[in-house]
């Protein structure tokens, strides 16, 4: 119980970037704005809750339009030539030095990171009244109350999570060992046919290395499926059609 | 509302931010030391008339962890404590019974005057790998028999090798937390053992006249006296053949069948959960293993790569995703578990209260009838 948490040394200025999600959870939400998305009260009204934008639904990734990580990679370091440039303290080879070699060497490594926890093709996100569920193939699923702006959703030796509502984005935080933090910022389009993803990695005082993924919405077709967790035998499925309930093979 | 939100909001970030720093739910249970290994004491014949005190354990409390309504999973976690409060007093009850100590041994919905010994419990810790209780017995008279906590820790030894599946026939394995009960049970013992003969017999006698002053206090209460420590005394015995107290056994014996069906009700609420507790306390068992083994190979630095390269973070990042994965699937298991478990607790439900409120509104209510048949029947034999 008495178990220092690894990443206690890192929390004093891992809380910031939490903080600013905090303060920008301060702003009301005063009147809707023309680009803002469809929003949706997920309660039965009468309730007093925040409105959310509606996420659910199936979305496909768009390459076209999503950042490609290494193009990323060499646009921040372009930029990071030009403002030494500009600052005179060395010549286009000065990410050769080592110290920015360590930053480059950094960049490269959240870059890396940023694209393994973004190759989701497909996210299918289920949302009510009471939480947003996104799930991704090959990942845990993101999970966050719609009822409440800030909210713990997880902590483990290995890394803490928090997910919030920044006015209509919805922003999962996670802090790894290490003292990596990962941001996710969701957000849809005024129509709700165009989701995005922007992924924040960074570690200590480096600059958060974005990356953001489009989305479309289609259509997933239907599996016919209606499928029960069960805890003695697992996932039960049955045929949406079938008269008779239970009439698939159990699966796990 | 806005400002409040704010301050809930706040509240919460810090209370994230925090628990990151010492948390990760410690497997390790705190408070006392566990009972180790027990060896429950089982008589061979029959116990003496005046030690069969009669028992009753009342359906267990819960204390509520106020970090856990934040956690994932927090509503479901809450219906298996609540479904854990009425399965844990009669695994109790068993181990009561199977000792061949004392006499009839029932699950109540709360006390009763009517039984020597109450036994009542709050579950502070229950998981597959730890059980920690508080328990309180306290026999009619007042005087405090137990009042102490119980811990417990499972060992892979307590668990099938494989987690049992219900396909191939119901399970029926031995209780993790065995040691724990008999503890409970070797312990009361121990205390009847210091008891004379005439304590034993004080206490039944209080018994009936607690029963007695409960149906009709103003025939019964003035045998009773509370002393300076709160205990119930008596001076005098009504006589024997004292009609009004014929009238309270004839009416103790109704209120026994209905305790006792009371009993059955909670002993099919156990029976009908067992299996699938069973396997759910198994996967509970290794999800603290992990967690406690993720939590020592992380204080260790166990396979740390070189720090910052993407092959660290990506491992770390795995290492978290697999945690998370596993705590999820852990929830969907428990939420099978209720699922599963719901018609048998609506049965309960259904059996004990005919769907009119909840078991503890019929238990007063029934207290209430016998009161008034008591009146009745004293009423129509008056002369």
């Amino acid at each position: 119980m008495s178990t220092a948490h690894p990443l206690a040394p890192h929390l004093s200025h891992r809380a910031l970037p939490l903080l600013g999600l905090l303060c920008l959870c301060l702003f009301p939400v005063t009147s809707r704005a023309a680009d803002e998305p469809a929003l949706r009260d997920p309660a039965v009204s009468g309730r007093e809750t925040p409105l959310r934008p509606l996420f659910a639904g199936s979305w496909q990734k768009d390459f076209g339009r999503s950042d490609k990580w290494e193009e990323e990679v060499q646009r921040v370091i372009d930029q990071l030539n030009r403002e030494m440039q500009r600052q005179g303290r060395g010549d286009a080879g000065s990410i050769g030095m080592s110290g920015s070699r360590r930053g480059v060497g950094n960049l490269i490594a959240h870059a890396r990171l940023a694209e393994l926890i973004t190759r989701q093709t497909t996210l299918r996100i289920m949302q009510d009244g009471n939480e947003v569920r996104i799930e991704r193939q090959g990942d845990a699923a993101l999970v966050c109350s719609t009822l409440t702006d800030i909210e713990n959703t997880f902590a483990s030796a290995h890394g803490t999570e928090l997910c919030g509502w920044d006015r209509l984005q919805l922003v999962f935080q996670i802090v790894l060992a290490e003292g990596v933090l990962i941001e996710h910022r969701f957000s849809v389009d005024p129509g709700g046919q165009e989701l995005s993803m922007l992924t924040s990695v960074s570690s200590g005082n480096s600059q958060p290395f974005n990356l953001r993924s489009f989305y479309t919405r289609y259509e997933a077709p239907e599996d016919g499926m209606n499928c029960v967790q069960t805890l003695s035998r697992g996932l039960v499925c049955s045929a949406l059609d079938s008269a008779t309930p239970g009439a698939a093979e159990p699966t796990r | 509302m806005m400002r409040a939100a704010s301050r809930l909001g706040l509240s919460l970030l810090l209370t994230g931010v925090l628990g990151a720093c010492g948390s990760t739910r410690a497997p390790e249970p705190a408070g006392p030391a566990p009972v180790g290994t027990v060896s429950l004491n089982i008589l061979q014949g029959m116990p003496a008339e005046l030690q069969m005190l009669d028992i009753g354990v009342t359906v267990f409390a819960t204390e509520a962890d106020p970090e856990d309504v934040t956690l994932p999973g927090a509503a479901i976690f809450a219906q298996i404590r609540d479904t854990e409060t009425h399965y844990l007093p009669v695994a109790l009850r068993h181990t009561l019974l199977v000792s061949n100590q004392w006499g009839v041994v029932r699950v109540l919905p709360e006390a009763d005057p009517s039984l020597d010994l109450l036994i009542s419990a709050t579950i502070v810790e229950s998981t597959g790998a730890n059980l920690l209780l508080q328990l309180r017995a306290v026999d009619s008279t007042g005087r405090v028999w137990l009042d102490k906590a119980y811990a417990d820790i499972a060992r892979t030894a307590d668990y099938p090798d494989s987690i049992p599946s219900l396909r191939g026939g119901i399970t029926d394995g031995p209780d993790p937390f065995q040691d724990l009960h008999a503890a409970i049970a070797n312990d009361l013992l121990a205390v009847r053992n210091t008891l004379t003969q005439q304590d034993l017999a004080r206490i039944q006698d209080t018994t009936l006249l607690r029963h007695a002053a409960d149906m009709a206090p103003d025939a019964f209460a003035s045998y009773l006296q509370t002393d300076a420590t709160g205990q119930l005394s008596y001076e005098r015995l009504p006589a024997s053949d004292d009609p009004l107290l014929g009238h309270v056994r004839d009416i103790q014996a109704r209120h026994e069948v209905f305790i006792d069906t009371l009993d059955e009700y909670y002993e099919a609420l156990y029976q009908d959960v067992k299996p699938r507790y069973d396997i759910w306390r198994q996967y509970s068992f290794e999800q603290v293993m992990d967690q406690r083994d993720n939590a020592e190979r992380a204080r260790n630095g166990e396979g740390v790569l070189g720090t910052g390269s993407f092959e660290s973070l990506s491992q770390n990042y795995n290492r978290y995703k697999w945690s998370k994965i596993f705590e999820q699937e852990f929830v969907a298991l428990s939420s099978g578990f209720v699922s599963e478990t719901a018609p048998a607790v609506l049965e309960l439900s259904r059996n004990i209260s005919g769907l009119s409120g909840p078991v503890e509104d019929l238990y007063a209510r029934w207290r209430v009838y016998l009161r008034e048949l008591y009146e009745i029947e004293t009423a129509t034999t008056a002369p």
